[in-house]
């Protein structure tokens, strides 16, 4: 856990199906490699289905082995995605009372 | 924000997709036309409005779907063969669906009601339609979803409507087949209020086993709407049969609660909370549910340390309240092809046609390069196998540049496409151009499979149509005067396609009555463009319409003669790297030649020397190559087998230094009909080679047409020949040889 071991990964243009074969590579093995992950989320612009599980997979990996992943920066389309999942940035899920705003697409405006 | 681009984005493609239709529609309304009983193309007409009402549906376009619920009405009649497809209703029908286009291009253009005209124009429609809808309306299954409108209710308060439960288990292959549940819980939410929604990341197998283009994700909502069970059940129908789709209410009978919870079997629980949290159901009325009913009792809705069950088959389960709920909403088996689009959702006939996927021409350009640079590669590899003598690697090699080569062909066709798409649409303008002129014309296509770059089939529609505008025009003749004339009352226009050493020639053909050659020089010079007494060539006389503001039309129709189009031709043509010719016989007809570059990324080249330099021919231009005679020199031409061959030298044209050495070559080319030789000094043979543009800093060079990468990691330039011919033969006028330089 020490800041030494920390590895940053950006990940770019559509995580989306089409690419979620080499996504879940990229991920697995750059969480292999070191102790904490930050994925930069930037420069995401489609996230769906397939590109929300691997980050909830990865997320859930880095619990099980006891090492930490941090989402930063989402881009519009994540916290679009995240939105429409009621999930905060931490992919956490909301707290059932945001979801009577006005549409749940503020994702960042909850909790 | 971003919601509203997706929006724009998804509207971005039923808008594309409704001019796909809508030209479908056109198409089978015209081959009706042809033949009334001809039950593909009734129901290709049928199909195309029924999705484009869906689709507008879909995204709320109301007035869409007000007027192309009426059109389809009456398809539907004529696929049931209750009324048949008549000259006088096919003649209704094409202007619906123009009308149609035009609302969902005014709604592209930021529109958001109709307008006076276009309700005027709808309304007139709807009234020529009136007499051949049933005198009774049958209740249309069709219309369930879209009618009466499904927006609008998001909005409301939101104490009113029912509270449903949903849970959404999208079948394993959804995302492979290009169904984002996202999209799916984006369009539900028009349809009312999403109180509560949870995702369960349970379900996700472990890292080993999960396969990451499967769908894992499981959502549960808790749903608020004023739309009928059966509406929002309408939303999952793509979806409904491979995945397991609950809708439950608060009529539902705690067994189907029970049932819900179970199907989940060890995540029941989680499941459970989301029920009782999203308040569809209390949770004392959970509890005596599930005991009641004595299923899963190992499922207990307050304690989380329970042993899970064995998970049950989830096969008897399918949820039966919404089987019961979506009754007759047909619910066909949704083909693989569907788009990751909610517009295409509504599509649900026509399952065999058109297995298309919609990707984005720069990726394909992305690949084609990285296809390229492969074929280098490749060379480069096998020119280093060769050096080592080991035939085993050369043959593993040459098995792997077997594959690349496939692949680079593979990936080339991707981009091209069937230039038949674009001669299609020429049949309604020739039925509405020759009617709008009183005249009789029959349009023939042939060559509509000549496959040739998207790009390029793109940019041709517009100059194609001023040419096939102005045949019908200035080209055919009255029908008083085809009689005059011995001709048949029907004038005849011809497009054709065809393939001819690496380009693609269109051809667009009259039976008409000709260029008047007189005429147009008379023209030429009361405009000024020509000298009085000057002697031209039939041919040079024909160039002559290609100027601006040139025309010999002697009345000036609302279709052409203004004087513009021709010359506009012209510049488009020649933008595409293109040329254009005329041949034209007296009372015989004109037939326009258009002939275009295919403009692939990869061609077949062969490398000529020149001092250090090599370039590249391409090699469907190279005719022949002979020795250079002795005679010739110090003269720019030769003797070819009793004929004269004009050369350019491309040392001194592209300025290399050097020598000349004691031997040198002649490439023969030709382009468009003319041949023209190029002095090389070596001749080194064939090499597939990757066309790389020049950069725009280089724009203005001629004679260059990109440039390559040869295997050993030398640039090589491509010769455009096109330029090369041209270039010589203008120096057969007295001109001064401009040298080009690199």
């Amino acid at each position: 856990m020490s800041a030494a071991s920390t590895t940053g990964l950006r990940l770019d243009g559509d995580v989306t199906v089409q690419f979620a074969a080499e996504h879940k590579t990229l991920l697995l093995s750059a969480l292999e490699a070191t102790q904490a992950l930050e994925l930069d989320l930037s420069g995401v612009i489609e996230l769906d289905a397939a590109g929300l599980q691997l980050l909830l997979l990865l997320k859930r990996e880095a619990q099980n082995l006891g090492k930490t992943v941090r989402f930063e920066a989402p881009s519009g389309a994540v916290l679009e995605i995240l939105a429409l999942a009621r999930l905060d940035t931490r992919l956490e899920p909301l707290p059932v009372s945001t979801a009577t705003q006005r549409t749940g697409i503020d994702a960042q405006g909850g909790a | 924000m971003t919601f509203e681009d997706e929006m724009t984005a998804a509207l971005a493609t039923f808008m594309l997709e409704a001019v796909e239709l809508l030209s479908e529609m056109e198409t089978g309304l015209l081959a009706l036309e042809q033949d009334s009983s001809d039950l593909e193309s009734i129901n290709s007409v049928f199909r195309a409005a029924h999705t484009v009402k869906g689709s507008a549906g879909l995204f709320g376009l109301d007035p869409v779907v007000r007027f192309t619920h009426v059109v389809e009405s009456v398809l539907d009649r004529m696929r049931d063969l209750e009324i048949s497809a008549t000259a006088a209703l096919i003649g209704v029908l094409l202007p619906c669906a123009d009308h149609i286009g035009d609302l969902i291009e005014s709604i592209a253009a930021g529109q958001a009601v109709e307008t006076p005209a276009q309700l005027a124009t709808g309304d007139a429609l709807l009234a020529r339609l009136t007499p051949y809808l049933s005198a009774v309306p049958k209740p249309s299954e069709e219309l369930q979803p879209s009618d009466p409108p499904p927006v609008e209710v998001a909005a409301g308060d939101e104490t009113t409507g029912q509270l449903l439960h949903l849970s959404l288990r999208f079948g394993v292959e959804s995302l492979r087949n290009g169904m984002d549940p996202f999209s799916f819980i984006r369009y539900l939410s028009t349809l009312g209020e999403v109180v509560a929604l949870t995702t369960l990341p349970d379900l996700i197998p472990d890292v080993e086993e999960m396969d990451p283009e499967q769908c894992y994700l499981v959502f549960q909502v808790t749903f608020r709407t004023e739309e009928s069970i059966e509406a929002v059940a309408g939303v999952f129908d793509f979806v409904r049969e491979d995945g397991d789709i609950r809708i439950l209410s608060a009529e539902s009978n705690a067994l189907e609660y029970a049932d819900l919870i179970e199907s989940f079997g060890q995540h029941g629980r989680v499941v459970a909370a989301t029920l009782v949290d999203g308040g569809a159901i209390g949770m004392s009325d959970l509890r005596r549910a599930v005991s009641a009913q004595g299923v899963a009792p190992s499922i207990d809705v307050d304690e989380v340390s329970e042993e899970p069950p064995i998970p049950q088959p989830r096969s008897g389960t399918a949820g039966p309240v919404v089987e019961a709920a979506s009754g007759g909403a047909g619910s066909e088996a949704i083909p693989p092809e569907f788009e990751a689009t909610p517009a295409r959702r509504a599509t649900d006939r026509g399952l065999t046609e058109n297995q298309t996927i919609r990707v984005d021409a720069s990726r394909l350009d992305r690949l084609i390069d990285a296809v390229g640079e492969l074929v280098i590669a490749g060379a480069g590899a096998e020119l280093q196998a060769a050096l080592t003598r080991d035939e085993a690697l050369q043959a593993a090699l040459g098995e792997v540049m077997r594959l690349v080569e496939e692949v680079r062909d593979g990936a080339l066709q991707l981009r091209m496409v069937p230039i038949g798409t674009t001669f299609s649409r020429f049949q309604r303008i020739v039925r509405d151009v020759s009617a709008t002129l009183g005249k009789d014309v029959t349009l023939t296509v042939t060559g509509g499979d000549t496959e040739v770059d998207k790009a390029l089939v793109e940019q041709i529609g517009d100059p194609l149509t001023h040419l096939v505008r102005n045949a019908l025009d200035h080209g055919i003749e009255s029908a008083e005067a085809r009689a005059a004339a011995g001709k048949p009352a029907r004038g005849s226009l011809r497009l054709n396609a065809f393939h001819d050493s690496g380009s693609i020639v269109i051809e667009v053909q009259d039976d008409g009555g000709g260029i008047d050659a007189d005429r147009v020089l008379a023209k030429a010079i009361e405009r000024g463009l020509v000298e009085p007494g000057a002697s031209l060539s039939e041919k040079d006389i024909y160039a002559l319409i290609f100027e601006p503001g040139f025309s010999t039309a002697t009345t000036v129709s609302n279709l052409s003669g203004r004087g513009v189009g021709m010359d506009v031709v012209k510049r488009n043509v020649a933008a595409l790297r293109g040329t254009i010719d005329v041949e034209s016989r007296a009372g015989q007809g004109t037939t326009l030649r258009i002939r275009l570059p295919l403009t692939l990324a990869i061609i077949d080249g062969f490398l000529i020397g020149i001092g250090g330099a090599t370039f590249v021919i391409p090699l469907d231009r190279v005719v022949e190559c002979v020795e250079l005679p002795a005679e010739s020199a110090h003269r720019d031409y030769m003797g070819l087998r009793g004929e004269v061959l004009s050369f350019v030298r491309l040392r001194s044209l592209f300025a290399i230094p050097g020598e000349r050495p004691r031997r040198e070559n002649v490439v023969v080319v030709e382009y468009a009909g003319t041949k023209t030789g190029l002095v090389v000094d070596a001749l080194r043979g064939e090499f597939q080679t990757v066309i790389k543009p020049l950069d725009p800093m280089f724009g203005n060079v001629q004679g260059i047409g990109g440039s390559t990468i040869l295997g050993n990691g030398d640039v090589a330039l491509i010769i455009d020949v096109a330029t090369l011919v041209r270039f010589a033969e203008e120096r057969q006028r007295p001109a001064q040889p401009r040298p080009v330089t690199v």
